[in-house]
Formats: structure tokens, C-alpha cells, sequence
């Protein structure tokens, strides 16, 4: 059941009025309402992959029971590591397995070793990336002591499978989710009318942007011979805003519908393509995954406390991991190695936390410093990316190779580029209210000081443009993560 | 509480009313293939793919054989011959005449099929499209078609493309530039894919069944002809390729109809948008000399 889909539209109402109009007197009820309507929506993917899901949330449940009850260190680490283990080994085996199978047989190839470690065919359970990490951060959290565990398990079960954020996220952590589900919630105009809000924006960004970007973005990266160098730019900058409205959109969607539900889930994009430098840019990109491998790997493993050296492998660790964590393909890893590479020279010249303020806080106009920085910025991004959406890396090596030709500088051209100018007139439009917004949650949360009759035009509009320009529903990008 | 739905209310009427009137003013420049589903139910149809739709033109006919043709051809993925092409036939037939005229042109695409079994009917792709799922034909507004098939995006409905228009009588107007060197970008592109086709299509038997299904259906209901419309000199030989016996197979079931005209010897006469599809001009010269031998027949 995608946001987009005219399925969620009818269910997301029909829980709405359960929730506030039928189970409202009982917190338990209400709970048990969550658990059903996100265990419905996660079935309607694919039913056979609920009992992973429930099986990952005993696991995380009853480990985390132990580890808090275990009186010694041995014992309470025992858990810890037999909740990890197991966590891990379905995400390798679902996600990994045949890329490690694949990598191996081709390394003793080239040694001469005829082996081969054969392939499982297997589909990746939607979501088990995110819902994985939401446990673990559990577990961590408890054997650290930062919590206490949740004993009952309907209350637990919605913290992992909560509907808005199970595919795909925000990751949330126990310590914010968990004291949210078990207080009893009570509904507010203001958060609810900001919750359907941020919906509309979200569904402009998936539906108006990202969704015609991506018929652009497809015909370029699948053709990539037949273009020239500056159609090529051409694709990775569709790509890149694709990307960028894709997930945004999705998490905009994924926030909207838990405010309309009373809950408050973690901000996951703070506006990263007017970031000045990659450091800054890390910090407002899917920041709900990168807080989680900086707290539960980066610090763990030193952080930037140690030496240089210390410093140049934990950064090439963390970038790593998070490519890796996307999917199993050396073009996510050579991404996240390309942005450690972004990241280091900032590390280590003790410059990578300079930008902690949003840009031109306070002023409409950036100057020229900060323009340039953000030009610098987001041209590095944009050259990432290409690694990130090619198919491999030999596909995205001559997708660079194609944009540094003789024809670099000719006119682009593809089939439909006249009806690209409308997407781009978008991007340009999402480009404007995202800087005006920038200070705020998300852009359009602006609207919100306006008067009535204008917030209620503008919501319109964004209404009718999404009927008019939005395409037929498509896959999020972050699903098959 | 109470505000909150009573705004939710207020602002989703709204909206559905405002999509409702932008959907009623759907026609022929929003989309190729709307208007086949709100025209009446016809006596007369031209049948086949996009190759019909664009090169016949049914006003042309009419004026020579004085009837009221309609032209009910879609593409090579939407109506190739078999079970939902010709249930979507008879929906579209009004089926109380019995003078009908029945043009149905033939192609060696239109009888073959991509895929490993080229015989199973369940997996033709066109079982999911709409010609398969739209189950009435003649309303307006459809809106099933319209949110669920209509191609590409919405505001097409408000901001026209000039580009192609599709008349109430089911004819595809194409108004592309035909300067020799836009014809030669596109013919050079369209028959790479054409050639691509054929590492995959392959003659399927089920849809040469429901070829001579069709027609004997359409017997019951008048006069049928077969036509196999001319085409570029590129594609007459991927054609061949595709299908070395097609006249053979075709031939086999003229008897079944009232005759077999084929105009591919004469396909050098004509001007072709892409190598496929013909231009305008020619598309009301081969009309009228289908329409000439039609009369002559009769």
C-alpha cells in the first residue's frame, strides 16, 4: 500500500476515525488498533514477510526483557549480542547473501579457484533494513541503560511496526517513540491540521517532482551511450532531485500521517541541498540514519576522538556501512566511500562543524560566500549520486567518462524534453518555497502564519497541481532498502 | 475535533468537485484513446493498431461508401487480436445492424505475441490494460478510464498539445513535422525498436484464432474486410523477417470475408511519419482507395 496510492487514502481515514472516535477511552485499544492497521498495511505488501516481522519483534522483545533482567555483564552481553546476531544474520541473508556469494566466487576466480558459493532467490522483505535498526537501537538502548524495557508486547510491537515510518522510515529510537506509545495521546487541531500539511507537501515532492524526474532521470541513466555530455548532467540532476523528493516526500508523508495520529516521529531532512559543506549536508540528509550510526557506531568505535588515523578509518567506516546499509552493490559503497572522501579533509582540518545554523538565517538573500558554498556543495553531491543510481560501477564510470565528453557543452537532448521544461519549472518552484521555508520543519509549514483564505488557497493550488502534473503512483525509492 | 472534520470536509469536496469539472472537459488532446470510450456504440468499425488508427480516416470512407465508420484501432500493445480486443469489440458494436462494415487490417505484429508461450491468453499483456478492464465503452465521462488509464498526466486536459488530436469518429490526427530530417530521426529510431521486436515476437496461433474469431463474429453483423495497410520499405522487410508467410496465413482465412486487400505493393507511393504510420496526405489516399474497393466489392 503505497502513501500515494488511492488504497491509503481510504485507509488512512477509516484508522483515523477508529482512533480517535472508537478506541480513544482505552489507551490499550488504541494501541491494538496501531498494531492491526500496520500489520494490515505491512501485509498488503506481502503477507508472508509479517511473520519475519513479528518474529524480529519477539526476538527484540524478549532479548530485551533478558538484558535488562540479566544481573551479570556476561549474561546481559550474551542477549545483546544473540538479539544482534540474529537481527543482522536475516538482513544478511535477505539482503547480502548473494552479494557476498557473488563477490567471493569472483575474487577466487581471479586467483584461479573455480568455486561457486551459488545464489538464493529470495525477495527482500520491504522495510526490514528500517525495522531491523529499530530494534537493534533498542537493545543497544537497554543494554546501555538508557531504558527500560517495554513489557508489554502489544506496546513494543507498534513501536517497531508503526505504519507511517515501517517501510521506510524515519528510524525512530525507543527513548522518543516508546514514552510516546504508551501516554495516552489526545488530539490537537493545530498538530493535525500541521500533520495533513506536511502530507500535501510530501505528496508534491513524491508525485509532482520525484515521480516525473524519475521518467527523465530512467531514460537517461538506461541509455547513457546514447547522450550527450550535457544531457548526461542533464539526467544526474533529475536524478538528484528524484532522490531528494523521493525520500523527503516520503518521510514528509510518513510524519504528517503520525501527527494526525498524536505522535511525533523524528525529522529526517532539513533542506540538505543548501547545505555549505558535506559535513553540514550529512547532518540534514536522512538524518534519523545517520544519528543512528553515529550513536551506535561512530562513538562506539572512537568517534574523532582518537588520532588521525582513528579519525580517517571511523570516518571510512561510517560512510561505508551507511553505502552498504542501502543496498548490496559496490556502487552504494563507492558512494559512501566518495562522501567519506567529501568528509575528511572538513575532519580533519577541525572544520566540520562550522555551518551548525541554517544559511542566511534571518535574510532572504545568501551572500556570495555562502552561494558559491552551496553551489561547490551540492555539484559534489550531484557527482556522488551518479554512483548511487547506476547499475555498477562500470555503468557509472562511463556515465562520468560520457558527462566529461567533447559534447559537454552542445544543447541536451532527449526524447521529451519539452515536456521536461514543466518538471524543472517544479523544481525551480520547490527550490523557492524550500528556501523561504527553510527555517522551519518543513517548507510549507510557512503557510501556517498566513490568513485563512490564502493558507487555504495555497493549499489548494498544491492540491491541484498534484491532481494535474502528479504521476500515476510509483514505488519509493527507499523501499528496496 | 469538530472543525478539524468539518474543514476536512469542506477542502476535500472541494477538491473532488474541481477534478470532476476538470475531467469533464477531457476530449480528443488529452489523450489518444479517451474518446473511444464515449462515442456511441457503432454499426460500422475499422479494426487493428495504430497503423489503422492514424491511416484510416473514417470521414474520407464515409463520403465514398456513405456509411458511418468508426475507427476503433488502438496500438500494437492494446488491440492485437485475441480475447480482449474482441470483447471489447462487442462492446463497442451496437450489434442491432446487420449491414455493418468491417475493415480490419492485418499486420504480422497484430498475430504474434512476446513471451515464452506466444498461445497462453492469460498472459497476453494487453489482459491488464484497459482495453481488457474497461468494461463500458460508450459513456462520458468515463471516469474509470480516466483515473486509472488516461495517458500521462492530467493538465494535458487543460493545456492542449497541437501535436495529435483523436476525432469523435475514432481517428488519430498526428500533426508532426514531416521535413525529411525529423522523418529520418524518427523512422531511423522506430524501426531500431521495430528490429528489437523481433528477438521476441513470435507467431502465436491463439492470436490468429481470435483473428478469424473477430471476423466470424463480425460476419454475423455485416461485411468484413481485410486490409494490410502499406508501410516503409525498412519495415516491409523487418516484416518479412518477422513473418516470411504472412500472405500465406492471411490468404487462408480471406474467404472468410468479403476480400483481401493488400496494399504493400504500392508502399513506395506513400509518405510515412516514422517508417510505421502514414502521413495525413497519404492517410486519405489510401483511405479513399480502400473505400473505392470496398464499394466495388460490395
Amino acid at each position: 500500500m503505497l502513501f500515494n496510492s488511492i488504497h491509503f487514502a481510504i485507509f488512512l481515514p477509516i484508522v483515523f476515525t477508529l482512533y480517535w472516535f472508537v478506541t480513544n477511552k482505552n489507551l490499550n485499544l488504541q494501541n491494538i488498533l496501531l498494531l492491526i492497521s500496520s500489520y494490515f498495511f505491512y501485509a498488503c505488501w506481502d503477507w508472508r514477510f509479517l511473520f519475519l516481522l513479528v518474529f524480529s519483534t519477539s526476538l527484540d522483545y524478549f532479548t530485551g526483557i533478558k538484558i535488562y533482567d540479566a544481573t551479570t555483564k556476561r549474561n546481559k552481553l550474551f542477549w545483546l549480542w544473540l538479539s544482534i546476531c540474529i537481527n543482522l544474520g536475516f538482513l544478511g541473508v535477505f539482503k547480502y547473501y548473494n552479494f557476498f556469494a557473488e563477490s567471493f566466487t569472483q575474487g577466487l576466480h581471479l586467483l584461479g579457484i573455480n568455486a561457486n558459493l551459488g545464489s538464493i532467490k529470495v525477495i527482500l522483505p520491504v522495510g526490514i533494513s528500517f525495522y531491523t535498526f529499530h530494534g537493534l537501537s533498542y537493545v543497544l538502548d537497554l543494554y546501555k541503560n538508557k531504558i527500560k524495557p517495554e513489557r508489554n508486547f502489544v506496546n513494543y510491537s507498534v513501536f517497531v511496526s508503526f505504519f507511517p515510518l515501517l517501510v521506510a522510515g524515519p528510524i525512530e529510537r525507543a527513548t522518543h517513540l516508546l514514552p510516546q506509545i504508551v501516554k495516552k495521546r489526545e488530539f490537537n487541531y493545530y498538530t493535525a491540521v500541521d500533520g495533513l500539511r506536511q502530507i500535501l507537501w510530501g505528496l508534491f515532492k513524491k508525485m509532482v517532482i520525484a515521480d516525473n524526474c524519475a521518467i527523465y532521470a530512467n531514460m537517461i541513466f538506461n541509455n547513457q551511450a546514447d547522450y550527450s555530455g550535457s544531457t548526461l548532467v542533464l539526467g544526474a540532476l533529475f536524478f538528484t532531485f528524484q532522490i531528494y523528493c523521493d525520500f523527503s516526500g516520503y518521510s514528509d508523508i510518513a510524519i504528517g500521517t503520525a501527527r494526525l495520529l498524536g505522535i511525533e516521529l523524528l525529522r529526517n531532512f532539513a533542506f540538505p541541498y543548501f547545505s555549505r559543506d558535506i559535513a553540514e549536508f550529512w547532518r540534514r540528509w536522512h538524518i534519523s540514519l545517520s544519528s543512528w550510526f553515529r550513536d551506535y557506531l561512530y562513538i562506539p568505535l572512537g568517534g574523532s576522538r582518537g588520532g588521525t588515523w582513528m579519525k580517517v578509518r571511523n570516518t571510512f567506516i561510517i560512510f561505508i556501512v551507511s553505502g552498504f546499509w542501502h543496498g548490496a552493490n559496490w556502487t552504494f559503497i563507492v558512494w559512501g566511500a566518495l562522501n567519506a572522501l567529501y568528509f575528511l579533509p572538513l575532519l580533519l582540518t577541525d572544520r566540520n562543524r562550522i555551518h551548525l545554523q541554517t544559511v542566511a538565517q534571518g535574510r532572504l538573500i545568501p551572500n556570495l560566500k555562502e552561494l558559491l558554498a552551496m553551489i561547490v556543495t551540492f555539484s559534489l553531491t550531484v557527482l556522488a549520486w551518479i554512483f548511487f543510481r547506476s547499475q555498477n560501477l562500470e555503468h557509472a564510470i562511463n556515465y562520468i567518462s560520457g558527462i566529461f565528453s567533447s559534447n559537454l557543452f552542445s544543447m541536451p537532448y532527449f526524447l521529451g524534453i519539452k515536456e521536461s521544461a514543466i518538471t524543472v519549472g517544479f523544481i525551480i518552484f520547490l527550490l523557492i518555497v524550500e528556501w523561504i521555508g527553510r527555517e522551519q520543519q518543513y517548507a510549507i509549514k510557512i503557510a501556517s502564519h498566513w490568513d485563512k483564505p490564502l493558507q487555504w488557497l495555497f493549499y489548494y493550488l498544491i492540491a491541484m497541481i498534484i491532481f494535474l502534473f502528479g504521476s500515476p503512483s510509483q514505488e519509493f525509492i527507499y523501499f528496496q532498502f | 475535533m469538530k472543525k478539524f472534520i468539518i474543514y476536512i470536509i469542506l477542502f476535500t469536496c472541494l477538491i473532488l468537485v474541481s477534478i470532476y469539472l476538470i475531467l469533464l472537459k477531457a476530449d480528443g488532446y488529452s489523450d489518444p484513446y479517451y474518446l473511444k470510450f464515449t462515442t456511441p456504440r457503432q454499426n460500422s468499425l475499422i479494426l487493428g493498431t495504430s497503423k489503422a488508427a492514424q491511416g484510416i480516416i473514417p470521414d474520407v470512407a464515409n463520403k465514398i461508401l456513405g456509411n458511418d465508420i468508426y475507427n476503433y484501432s488502438f496500438n500494437m500493445n492494446i488491440s492485437p487480436f485475441g480475447p480482449k480486443y474482441l470483447e471489447s469489440i462487442k462492446r463497442k458494436l451496437s450489434q442491432k445492424s446487420h449491414s455493418g462494415i468491417f475493415i480490419v487490417t492485418v499486420d504480422c505484429w497484430s498475430i504474434s505475441c512476446m513471451g515464452e508461450n506466444p498461445n497462453d491468453t492469460t498472459k497476453f499483456k494487453e489482459n491488464n490494460s484497459f482495453i481488457g478492464q474497461i468494461k463500458i465503452v460508450d459513456q462520458k465521462p468515463n471516469l474509470h478510464y480516466l483515473l486509472k488509464y488516461m495517458f500521462g498526466n492530467y493538465y494535458r486536459i487543460i493545456f492542449k498539445s497541437s501535436d495529435a488530436v483523436l476525432h469523435e469518429n475514432g481517428w488519430f490526427e498526428v500533426s508532426i513535422n514531416t521535413d525529411s530530417v525529423s522523418v529520418n530521426r524518427r523512422t531511423k529510431s522506430t524501426l531500431q525498436e521495430y528490429k528489437n521486436f523481433l528477438s521476441n515476437y513470435k507467431y502465436s496461433q491463439a492470436r490468429f484464432d481470435y483473428l478469424v474469431k473477430t471476423i466470424e463474429f463480425l460476419n454475423k453483423f455485416g461485411s468484413v474486410y481485410l486490409v494490410r495497410l502499406p508501410v516503409s520499405k525498412g519495415l516491409m522487410d523487418i516484416e518479412h523477417q518477422c513473418m516470411p508467410n504472412f500472405d500465406y496465413k492471411i490468404k487462408q482465412i480471406a474467404d472468410k470475408t468479403c476480400g483481401y486487400l493488400d496494399l504493400t505493393p504500392k508502399n513506395e507511393t506513400f509518405s510515412y511519419t516514422d517508417g510505421v504510420h502514414l502521413d495525413k496526405r497519404s492517410g486519405k489516399i489510401v483511405t479513399e482507395e480502400i473505400a473505392q474497393w470496398i464499394k466495388n466489392e460490395k
